[in-house]
C-alpha cells in the first residue's frame, strides 16, 4: 500500500514540475490557460443546472402564461441557457489554440535545454556511451512512442479540465442523490484504474520491445531512403528487406495483439458492471422522481450531471501525451544531470593561449571506447612538436582518428596523460583549447546551411566575415566548386531544400578543407586533416600537395592520409599499427631504414617507376 | 529506342482525384483484416444509434416519471442500462479494435511501400529532387496511411450521428430538422481552420526539417567533434531557436485565426440552438409538448453542431489520408508504368557468358527532370575478359557510366549492347544476378557482421566459409579479427551492443561484400576503396583482376574500376578516359602514355609524387 502511495506522490510530484515549468515558458498564457480552463470547467455544469432550471420552470409557465412571472422567469432561463452554450463553444477553441501553442513552446524551450546540456562537456563521451544512448532517444523523442514533451503539457491540461468537470457534476448530484453519487464515482474510478492499466500495458509491450520494433523499422528505412538504394538493386535484396521488416514487426506485434485479445476478453465483465450502475442509478432517479422527491428540475440536472461524471475517469489522449510526454520531460533533466557531470570532471582552467610553443606529448595513454571491450591505445607515446607537419600513417582501425579525438580533447585516456608543453591537457581550459584546434574530420558535416556559412562554421566569430570566408575557399580551391551553383555562396547546400543543391564527395571535400583553414584564421594553431583527399580527383589533389607547405605554414599540423604525395610533404611520419608507433622520422629516414613505410610507399613508387623506363 | 517515361507520370500533388484512393482507402481496410473491419464497421454504427437513443430514454424517464408511470420508466432505466454498455461497447473495444487493425494496415502499407520503392528498377526515385521529396513525404506520412481505417470508420459513424439526431428532432416538430441548417457555417469555418493548419504545417516542412537537423548536429557523437572545434555550438542553438520559435509563431497565428473562424460558425449555430429551444419551450408552455420533450430537444440540439463540425473534422482527417493515398497511387502507378514499358520491349535472356563483350552505341544520358546532358555520344568497346579502368575529373560523368552499367537508369538515347543484345531488353533482376558491385556511397548497414557482408549474395547469406572467403577476396579478413564476436558481432550504434566501426572499416565490408558473387559477367567498382591504403586498393586489384582472369577464360567476364590511384589504374587491359560527359581517350597504359594526352598529364601529376 504504501508503495502505491509512493507511486502516486511521485506521479504529482512528476505532474507539478510541468504546472511550474508552464508560467516560465509564457507567464500570460500560463495564466491565461488557468483562468480559460476554470471556467471551462465550470460551464458545463452550469449549463446542466441552467437546463434542469429551465425544464423545471416549464410547468409553472404553462399554468400562469409566458406574461407571467413564472412566465417571464423561464424566459430568463431560457437566454441564460443559450448564453452559456455560446459561452462553451467559444472557450473551447481558445482553450485549444493556448494549449497547443504552449505545447509547441514546450518543445522548443526543451530541446533547446537538451542540446545546450549536451553541449556543455568539452568531450564527446556522453553521446557514444550506450548507457545513455536511452535517455538520449526519449529526448530526441525518436524512441518508439515519439510523443515530445509538449505533447505532456496538452495532456495534464486535458486530464486536469476533464477530472474536474467530473467532480463538479459528482457534487451536483451528491446534493441531490449522494446515495447515487459515491457509487458511480467509484465505478468510474476502477473502471478508470483497469482501462488505464491495460492501456499502459499494451504501450509498455510496443516500447518494450524497442530492440525488435528497431530493428523492422531500421529494415523499413534502408527500404525506403537513398542510403542502400544502389546495393539493395545490384544484390537484390528488396524481397529480403521486406521479409525481413514483416518478421521483426510481427514478432513485436504478437505479444501485443494476444494482450489486447485478453483485455477485450476481460473487459467484457466491466462493461457489465457499468450497465448495471447506470441501470441502478436511472431507476433511483425514477423512483424518487415518481415519489415526489425530486423536482422535474432536479431530474433533468440530475440524468446530465450523471452521463457528466464519465469524466471522472475515462482514458484518452490525455493519459497517453501525460504518459508519454512525461517520459521525454524527464529525460531533460536527467541530461541537464548528465551534461553537468561531464563538464565539471573538465575542470582545467588555464590559457592555452598560443599553444603549444614546444610540443604535444602523449605519454603512455591509454584509451578504451565506452562499451567496448577492445583498447585502441594501451600504452602510446607521440611526441608531435610546435610547428611541424606530422603525417600518420596506418592500417584501417589502428587509431589514427582516435589520436586526433584525444588531441582535440573529445575523449580523455583512461591512463598516462596527453600534455601541451608540459601541461596535462586536463589542466587546460578544455574549451579555449579545442579552439586552438582546427580539423576537417574524415566524417566532416554536410550543414544544412547556405555555401558560405558551411565555410563560416569554422570559426564562430569569423561567421559573418565573407571576405575571410572567401579567402579560405580560394586557398582550399573551393571557389570553383561555389561559382557553379545557381545561386552562388547564396546557396543552401542541400537537395531538398528548396533551390538547394548538393555537391559530390570530392567538391564537399574542398568545402570541408576551406572550413578547417578558416578555423586557422580564426585562431587555430593545430590543424588537424583526416584523409582530406580521399575522394579528390588527380588535379585537385596534385594542388592540395603542391601547395602543402603554403598551407600547414607555422601551423602544428597532423595529417592522416594513405596518399604517400602528401605524406611525404610532411615535415616527419609516423606508422601506427596496433596502437603503437612503429616507425617515426622523415620521408627519407624512413625510407632508409627500410620498413613498414618504405615498403609501402616503395612499393607505390615503383608501379609509377616502371614508365621513367619504358617511356 | 529506350527513353525515360517517368516525366509523363503526374505529379501526386497536382492530383485531385479521390474515387481511386479512396477505394484504395477500403481495400486496404478490408485486405488487412477483413473480419476485424467488419466487427469495426458494425460497432460504429451501435455506437452512433445509441447516441441518439440516450436523448430520447432521458426523454422516457422524465415524462415516466411526470405521469407516474412506472414500466415506462423501469424501462427507460433498463434502456439506459443496456444503451450504456453498447456505448461503451462501441467507445472502448471499437477503440482497441480500431488500433489493431490500424497497425495492420500500417504493417500492409508498410510492405506496399517497401514492394514499391525498393522494388523500382532504377533510383529515379532517390536521386530526383522532387521525387524524393513526395517520396520523403509518403514516408513521413506513414502514420497518416495507417490511420485509414479510423478516417474511414470515424467518417461513417459521424454521418450516422447526425442523420439519427436529425430524424429524432424530426418526430418532435418536422421545423427542426432545419437545425443541422445552421451548423454549416460553422462546419465550413472548420474545415477552413483545419486547412489553413494543413497549409501552415506544409509551408513549415523546411523549417522543421532544419530545426531536426539542428537539433541532432548538437546530440549525435559524429558532428558533436567538429562542433567542439569550431566553438559554434552556441550558433547552433541560437539558429534553432529561430527557426523553432518561427514554426511557433506560424502556427499560433494560423491556429488564433481558426479559432476566430470557428467561433463564429459557433455563434450562428447558437442562433439556431436558441431558437430550436425557444420553439420548443414555447410548445411545451402552450400544452404541445411535454418537459421530456424539451429535454430531448435541449440535449439533442447541443449535440447537432459538434456532430456536423465534428463531421468536418473527420472529413478533413479522410482528406488528409486520401492526399497519403493519393501519393501511394502515384508511386503505384509509377511503378506499374515503369514495369509495362519494360514487358513492352523485346525480351532479350542473360546470356551465360560473354564473347564479344559490352557496347555502349551513341549513348546520350541526362538525369530526368533536367536539361543537361552527363554523358554525350558515348561509344564504347568494353571487350569481354577485360579489365576497364575509368579516370577523369570530379563530374566528369564516370559515375553516370556505372549506373547506367547497374541499370539504374535506362540511356536517354542510344543503347548498351550486351553481346550484341540491347540490355534495355534483358530482365533487371536477371542481369543484376550476374554483376556485382561496389560503390563509393556504399551503406553501412547495421547488421551482424557475417550479414553486412553476406547480402552480397542472398542464397549465401548465413554460409560463413563463403562469407570469409568474400572477405579474403575483399583483403578484409583483419576487420573482423577486430571485433569482439568475430562475423557475429552486431555492427553499428543503432542497436544495442552494436560495435561502431571506422570509415576504412565499413568500406572494406562493403568490399566484401561486392566479393560474395565468385562468377560474375560484370564487376563494378566505383571508387570503392577511397579511404583504404593504395597498397589495400593495389592487392586487391590485382587479386581480384588475377581470378577474373581465370574466370574470364569462361565466362568472359568484365571488371569495371573507377579510381584516382593511376598505381591501379595503370595495371587494367583498358584505360578510359572520361572528359566532360564523352570519351576523349581509351587504350592501354602504355599507348595512353605515349599518347601525351590527358591520361599522361594526370598520371605525371601523380606520379611525381613518388620520385
Amino acid at each position: 500500500m504504501s508503495e502505491w502511495v509512493a507511486a502516486w506522490r511521485d506521479g504529482i510530484r512528476r505532474r507539478w514540475t510541468i504546472v511550474r515549468l508552464m508560467p516560465t515558458i509564457s507567464r500570460p498564457m500560463a495564466w491565461s490557460i488557468g483562468g480559460v480552463g476554470l471556467v471551462s470547467v465550470v460551464l458545463p455544469s452550469a449549463f446542466t443546472l441552467a437546463t434542469g432550471g429551465l425544464v423545471g420552470a416549464v410547468p409553472a409557465a404553462v399554468e400562469h402564461g409566458l406574461d407571467s412571472g413564472p412566465g417571464r422567469h423561464l424566459l430568463v432561463l431560457l437566454a441564460v441557457v443559450a448564453g452559456l452554450f455560446v459561452a462553451q463553444q467559444v472557450v473551447s477553441p481558445v482553450l485549444n489554440v493556448l494549449v497547443t501553442s504552449l505545447g509547441i513552446r514546450v518543445n522548443a524551450v526543451l530541446r533547446a535545454r537538451v542540446m545546450r546540456a549536451l553541449l556543455a562537456p568539452p568531450g564527446v563521451r556522453h553521446l557514444e556511451d550506450p548507457a545513455h544512448q536511452d535517455t538520449l532517444a526519449l529526448a530526441k523523442d525518436v524512441g518508439p512512442s515519439q510523443v515530445p514533451p509538449g505533447q505532456a503539457v496538452q495532456g495534464l491540461t486535458e486530464l486536469v479540465m476533464t477530472r474536474s468537470r467530473g467532480v463538479l457534476a459528482m457534487v451536483i448530484v451528491a446534493t441531490m442523490l449522494p446515495e447515487v453519487a459515491f457509487p458511480m464515482a467509484a465505478v468510474h474510478l476502477v473502471l478508470r484504474r483497469t482501462i488505464r492499466k491495460d492501456f499502459l500495458d499494451t504501450i509498455k509491450l510496443i516500447v518494450g520491445g524497442t530492440q525488435t520494433l528497431r530493428r523492422s523499422s531500421y529494415f523499413r528505412d534502408v527500404g525506403l531512403t537513398p542510403a542502400a538504394a544502389k546495393e539493395l538493386r545490384v544484390f537484390g535484396l528488396s524481397g529480403w528487406v521486406h521479409d525481413t521488416y514483416g518478421f521483426h514487426w510481427n514478432a513485436t506485434m504478437a505479444d501485443v495483439w494476444r494482450e489486447r485479445r485478453e483485455q477485450i476478453r476481460h473487459t467484457v465483465g466491466w462493461l457489465g458492471l457499468t450497465a448495471f450502475a447506470h441501470f441502478v442509478a436511472f431507476l433511483v432517479v425514477g423512483r424518487a422522481a415518481m415519489r415526489g422527491e425530486l423536482s422535474l428540475g432536479q431530474v433533468a440536472v440530475l440524468t446530465g450531471a450523471i452521463f457528466e461524471m464519465e469524466s471522472i475517469g475515462g482514458v484518452g489522449n490525455g493519459d497517453f501525451g501525460v504518459e508519454y510526454g512525461m517520459a521525454a520531460f524527464d529525460a531533460v533533466p536527467k541530461l541537464e544531470e548528465l551534461g553537468r557531470t561531464e563538464a565539471a570532471a573538465s575542470t582545467g582552467r588555464r590559457s592555452s593561449d598560443g599553444l603549444p610553443v614546444e610540443a604535444i606529448r602523449f605519454e603512455d595513454v591509454e584509451f578504451t571506447y565506452p562499451g567496448q571491450d577492445r583498447p585502441v591505445f594501451s600504452h602510446l607515446d607521440l611526441e608531435i612538436r610546435a610547428g611541424e607537419s606530422l603525417a600518420v600513417v596506418g592500417e584501417n582501425g589502428a587509431g589514427k582518428t582516435t589520436l586526433v579525438k584525444l588531441l582535440a580533447r573529445l575523449y580523455d585516456p583512461q591512463s598516462g596523460r596527453i600534455t601541451v608543453d608540459g601541461v596535462d591537457l586536463r589542466d587546460l581550459d578544455a574549451r579555449a583549447w579545442q579552439r586552438r584546434v582546427g580539423a576537417i574530420f574524415q566524417d566532416f558535416v554536410h550543414y544544412p546551411f547556405t555555401a558560405q556559412d558551411n565555410v563560416a562554421v569554422g570559426a564562430a566569430e569569423l561567421l559573418s566575415d565573407a571576405a575571410a570566408v572567401r579567402d579560405a575557399a580560394a586557398k582550399a580551391g573551393a571557389t570553383a566548386v561555389v561559382d557553379k551553383l545557381d545561386h552562388g555562396w547564396d546557396t543552401v547546400l542541400s537537395r531538398l531544400s528548396t533551390d538547394g543543391a548538393d555537391l559530390s564527395g570530392g567538391e564537399w571535400q574542398r568545402i570541408g578543407l576551406a572550413r578547417a583553414l578558416l578555423a586557422v584564421r580564426g585562431g587555430a594553431g593545430v590543424l588537424v586533416l583526416d584523409e582530406p583527399t580521399a575522394n579528390l580527383d588527380v588535379r585537385a589533389e596534385a594542388e592540395i600537395y603542391d601547395r602543402f607547405l603554403e598551407l600547414t605554414g607555422g601551423l602544428t599540423t597532423l595529417l592522416i592520409s594513405h596518399r604517400f604525395s602528401t605524406v611525404r610533404q610532411a615535415d616527419r611520419i609516423i606508422v601506427l599499427e596496433h596502437g603503437l608507433v612503429v616507425e617515426d622520422g622523415t620521408h627519407d629516414t624512413l625510407l632508409a631504414t627500410a620498413g613498414r613505410y618504405a615498403e609501402m610507399f616503395r612499393m607505390q613508387a615503383a608501379r609509377f617507376a616502371e614508365d621513367e623506363v619504358g617511356a | 529506342m529506350t527513353s525515360t517515361t517517368s516525366d509523363k507520370v503526374i505529379s501526386p500533388s497536382d492530383g485531385k482525384g479521390w474515387v481511386r484512393p479512396l477505394a484504395e482507402m477500403v481495400r486496404l481496410s478490408f485486405q488487412a483484416d477483413p473480419r476485424g473491419a467488419l466487427v469495426m464497421l458494425v460497432l460504429r454504427i451501435v455506437g452512433a444509434v445509441a447516441n441518439g437513443a440516450f436523448a430520447v430514454l432521458t426523454k422516457q424517464l422524465v415524462d415516466g416519471a411526470i405521469a407516474r408511470d412506472e414500466t415506462r420508466m423501469v424501462h427507460a432505466a433498463v434502456g439506459f442500462g443496456i444503451v450504456t454498455a453498447l456505448s461503451w461497447t462501441s467507445g472502448w473495444i471499437g477503440f482497441r479494435m480500431r488500433l489493431a487493425l490500424e497497425e495492420r494496415v500500417s504493417l500492409l502499407v508498410d510492405r506496399r511501400l517497401l514492394l514499391l520503392s525498393a522494388g523500382l528498377p532504377g533510383i529515379e526515385h532517390h536521386e530526383r529532387p522532387d521525387y524524393m521529396k513526395e517520396l520523403e513525404l509518403l514516408r513521413s506520412s506513414r502514420l497518416t496511411l495507417a490511420q485509414t481505417p479510423g478516417a474511414l470508420f470515424e467518417t461513417i459513424s459521424s454521418i450516422l450521428r447526425l442523420f439519427v439526431a436529425a430524424a429524432i428532432l424530426g418526430r418532435l416538430h418536422p421545423a427542426l430538422i432545419l437545425l443541422p441548417l445552421f451548423a454549416v457555417p460553422s462546419a465550413l469555418a472548420s474545415g477552413k481552420a483545419i486547412r489553413m493548419q494543413q497549409k501552415v504545417y506544409e509551408d513549415m516542412v523546411e523549417d522543421q526539417r532544419l530545426a531536426t537537423a539542428l537539433f541532432a548536429l548538437t546530440t549525435t557523437a559524429e558532428p558533436a567533434k567538429e562542433v567542439r572545434l569550431f566553438g559554434i555550438g552556441d550558433e547552433i542553438v541560437r539558429r534553432y531557436e529561430v527557426a523553432a520559435m518561427g514554426i511557433e509563431r506560424a502556427v499560433h497565428r494560423m491556429r488564433v485565426r481558426g479559432a476566430y473562424l470557428q467561433i463564429a460558425g459557433w455563434v450562428v449555430f447558437s442562433l439556431g440552438y436558441a431558437g430550436a429551444i425557444v420553439f420548443v419551450v414555447v410548445r411545451a408552455v402552450e400544452g404541445r409538448s411535454t418537459p421530456g420533450d424539451v429535454i430531448l430537444a435541449l440535449n439533442l440540439a447541443a449535440q447537432v453542431n459538434g456532430q456536423v463540425s465534428g463531421l468536418v473534422g473527420v472529413v478533413s482527417w479522410l482528406q488528409a489520408t486520401l492526399k497519403a493515398t493519393r501519393r501511394y497511387v502515384w508511386l503505384d502507378d509509377y511503378g506499374a508504368e515503369i514495369t509495362t514499358a519494360m514487358a513492352a520491349r523485346p525480351q532479350v535472356p542473360v546470356p551465360d557468358r560473354l564473347t564479344t563483350g559490352i557496347d555502349f552505341a551513341g549513348v546520350s544520358f541526362r538525369y530526368p527532370g533536367t536539361d543537361r546532358d552527363i554523358l554525350t555520344g558515348v561509344d564504347l568497346h568494353l571487350p569481354a575478359g577485360a579489365t576497364v579502368a575509368v579516370v577523369g575529373e570530379n563530374g566528369a560523368g564516370k559515375t553516370t557510366l556505372v549506373k547506367l552499367l547497374c541499370r539504374f537508369y535506362e540511356p536517354t538515347t542510344g543503347r548498351i549492347l550486351v553481346d550484341g543484345a540491347d540490355l534495355a531488353g534483358m530482365d533487371v533482376g536477371g542481369w543484376r544476378d550476374r554483376m556485382s558491385a561496389g560503390f563509393q556511397d556504399f551503406a553501412k548497414l547495421e547488421l551482424v557482421a557475417r550479414q553486412t557482408v553476406g547480402v552480397g549474395r542472398l542464397s549465401r547469406l548465413d554460409d560463413e566459409p563463403a562469407v570469409t572467403a568474400a572477405l579474403g577476396r575483399a583483403s578484409a579478413l583483419d576487420v573482423v579479427v577486430t571485433l569482439d564476436d568475430g562475423l557475429e558481432t552486431q555492427l553499428g550504434r543503432q542497436f544495442d551492443d552494436g560495435t561502431e566501426l571506422s570509415m576504412g572499416q565499413w568500406q572494406k565490408l562493403a568490399l566484401g561484400r561486392a566479393m560474395m558473387r565468385e562468377d560474375p559477367l560484370l564487376l563494378v567498382l566505383d571508387e570503392p576503396t577511397a579511404s583504404l591504403d593504395a597498397q589495400t586498393e593495389h592487392s586487391l586489384f590485382e587479386r581480384y583482376a588475377g581470378a577474373a582472369a581465370r574466370v574470364a577464360s569462361t565466362t568472359g567476364a568484365i571488371t569495371v574500376l573507377v579510381s584516382h590511384r593511376f598505381s591501379t589504374v595503370r595495371m587494367a587491359d583498358l584505360i578510359v578516359v572520361v572528359e566532360g560527359g564523352t570519351v576523349s581517350e581509351v587504350g592501354s597504359h602504355r599507348e595512353l602514355l605515349a599518347r601525351g594526352g590527358t591520361y599522361a598529364e594526370l598520371y605525371e601529376l601523380q606520379a611525381r609524387g613518388y620520385r
